[in-house]
């Protein structure tokens, strides 16, 4: 889909290439009036509901007449729900469920708002950082942060006037410095599944067991989540690393980090640690969507 | 088609096939037990179908069930204008809101259970041996979760290197993970009395006779072992040695979620050990400190 790309200097409104809704409405808002919050509460019906925005795909006709797009373009700010299988979100091409979205606070990526402002685009918000997994930005690899580096206070929706700045102190968020912390395995694995770079996606998917190329991103969020339920409830020593993306890399590997519990239960002498082993992986399957739940088990026992 | 191949079929498309299963039973016990009566159970009246269901030994939770589907039956023919009302409505149902499986289990118990039949295996050279290692099968199966009822349905090909799969085909066909010492007791039950290698069809495990057992079967021999076992508390049942394995993974720390699985509990099972409202307000007020303000 072609997406209409902003020229600098321009003072049209254009939705930025991944924009989420509640940034661009706040920029239109912020653009068309100077009582935005009339704009706010004629869109969202309370202006405390910016966080909501993601999911307002039925108001993208509103968005599209207040802004001069059109209506395919202004639906690209929204997540949308998938009639089948209930519970799915698509965004930007990508599918996720709806427990992996969160809105409850505005992670933002000083790093990427910096770029925006020195290449004189409008600093906004992307839709990808709203996933709960994502820990830095997919396309500068720079953390995102949730609280403000000057007072402290957790960046909300709620009290939003402008993405790049803090609610509360005014803070410019561009000029806010990020934690320096090396970039884990996981992280990175979940930055190249949302990057905006199709080649960079399909590259990194290429690396994965064959059977989960085709997968959605939220069901292989689910699956790294559920092996690492299982990692946590049998512990391999104490401090040892949480299973990285190279687990899901072969059938072999997923089989093996599931199986080792049990494995481990049977070598034992206590009779009943097989029962527990396996009571306990199988709960723990059990809790994942029930795709991931059926070929998890499918590993752990050999159904022929 | 029959009357009551005509109730189950009309009780299958209203209700459920889980129901007309329950009703074809039922129907064909009413039929045997009126067949001397003029007009068979049709003229049935409340205090005799009250009769019909003690006559059997049921327990009250059978007696409830049973009840239960004898009065879609009657209201199957009430619709159909072949009788007036319906008899059943005036049977008292009992009362069993009360009555909780017990989870208490001994697992020093089972354990010695199992030991002391592992011994007389080991021990035992004579031609009863068949039978030992069918009991020791059958208290590894029911130790590790299977129940009483699912080992009659139990093929080789149900069996796994490190698991069986139990219950194949219903609605808790599960693998039930076995101990090393427990694949290796099964296995040896399997082959023990039979000339050749069994077919991938054949029951799991077989008596003398070449029969599978069924579960009066499996409770009389697995009971034989308690009984051989000597324990000192009493209360050990077949029964209570299956319910070990949902006790043994609570006593580990996981919670009824986890417990649940050996067994497939469709709902976590009400139990003696429930907790107290006082227990209740302290782990309230452990974990979540601010609701007490």
């Amino acid at each position: 889909m072609k997406i209409d790309m902003p020229s600098p200097n321009n003072n049209a409104i254009w939705l930025m290439p991944g924009e989420s809704a509640p940034s661009f409405v706040l920029r239109l808002a912020n653009f068309l009036t100077v009582r935005p919050d009339r704009f706010l509460r004629a869109f969202l019906g309370d202006e405390r509901m910016l966080a909501s925005a993601v999911y307002m795909h039925h108001k993208a006709d509103f968005l599209a007449d207040a802004s001069g797009l059109d209506r395919q373009a202004a639906s690209l700010a929204f997540i949308r729900r998938s009639r089948d299988p209930a519970g799915e979100r698509t965004f930007l091409g990508f599918t996720v469920a709806e427990h992996h979205i969160d809105q409850s606070t505005r992670r933002v990526s000083p790093v990427a708002l910096a770029r925006d402002v020195e290449a004189c685009l409008p600093p906004y918000h992307r839709l990808a950082w709203s996933v709960r997994d994502l820990k830095r930005d997919p396309e500068t690899g720079s953390p995102l942060i949730s609280a403000c580096d000057h007072c402290g206070r957790t960046l909300t929706w709620e009290d939003c006037v402008d993405v790049a700045s803090c609610g509360r102190c005014g803070r410019l968020l561009c000029r806010a410095t990020v934690p320096d912390e090396p970039m884990s395995a996981f992280d990175e694995f979940v930055s190249a599944l949302f990057h905006p770079d199709p080649i960079v996606r399909s590259d990194r998917r290429s690396k994965l067991a064959p059977v989960l190329v085709g997968w959605s991103e939220g069901d292989l969020l689910d699956l790294m989540s559920t092996l690492r339920r299982v990692q946590r409830i049998f512990p391999m020593g104490a401090g040892a690393q949480l299973a990285g993306p190279e687990v899901i890399e072969a059938n072999s590997s997923i089989s093996g980090l599931l199986n080792r519990p049990l494995k481990d239960a049977a070598r034992s002498e206590d009779r009943v640690a097989v029962t527990v082993a396996a009571a306990a992986t199988t709960s723990a399957l059990m809790t994942s969507p029930r795709p991931i739940a059926a070929f998890l088990n499918s590993l752990l026992v050999n159904r022929t | 088609m029959t009357l009551s191949e005509k109730i189950v079929d009309h009780i299958e498309t209203t209700v459920s096939a889980w129901e007309a299963f329950h009703a074809e039973i039922i129907l064909r016990l009413l039929s045997a037990h009126f067949a001397t009566c003029v007009g068979g159970f049709l003229h049935a009246t409340g205090e005799q179908l009250a009769t019909f269901l003690r006559s059997r030994g049921n327990a009250d939770t059978t007696f409830a069930r049973r009840l239960s589907t004898l009065k879609l039956i009657f209201a199957t023919l009430v619709e159909w204008r072949m009788i007036e009302s319906n008899p059943a409505l005036d049977v008292e149902r009992p009362a069993i809101g009360d009555k909780a499986p017990d989870f208490n289990v001994s697992l020093g118990a089972i354990e010695r259970v199992i030991s002391r039949q592992t011994g007389l295996v080991e021990r035992y050279r004579g031609p009863k041996i068949h039978t030992e290692r069918l009991i020791l099968a059958l208290s590894h199966l029911l130790a590790a979760g299977v129940f009483l009822v699912e080992v009659e349905g139990l093929i080789v090909r149900d069996l796994h290197s490190d698991h069986v799969l139990a219950g194949r085909g219903g609605p808790r066909e599960r693998p039930v993970f076995l101990s090393a010492e427990a694949t290796g007791a099964i296995n040896a039950a399997v082959h023990s009395g039979r000339q050749l290698p069994p077919a991938p069809d054949a029951p799991l495990l077989v008596t003398k006779r070449g029969n599978a057992p069924d579960v009066r079967g499996v409770w009389k021999y697995v009971q034989r072992s308690i009984d051989r076992a000597a324990l000192n508390e009493p209360g050990l049942t077949p029964a209570k040695l299956h319910r070990g394995a949902a006790k043994v993974v609570l006593d580990n720390g996981f919670g009824w979620e986890a417990a649940r699985c050996p067994s497939a509990y469709r709902r976590i099972p009400l139990s003696e050990t429930r907790p107290s409202i006082d227990e209740m307000e302290q782990a309230i007020k452990r974990n979540h400190p601010l609701e007490f303000g």
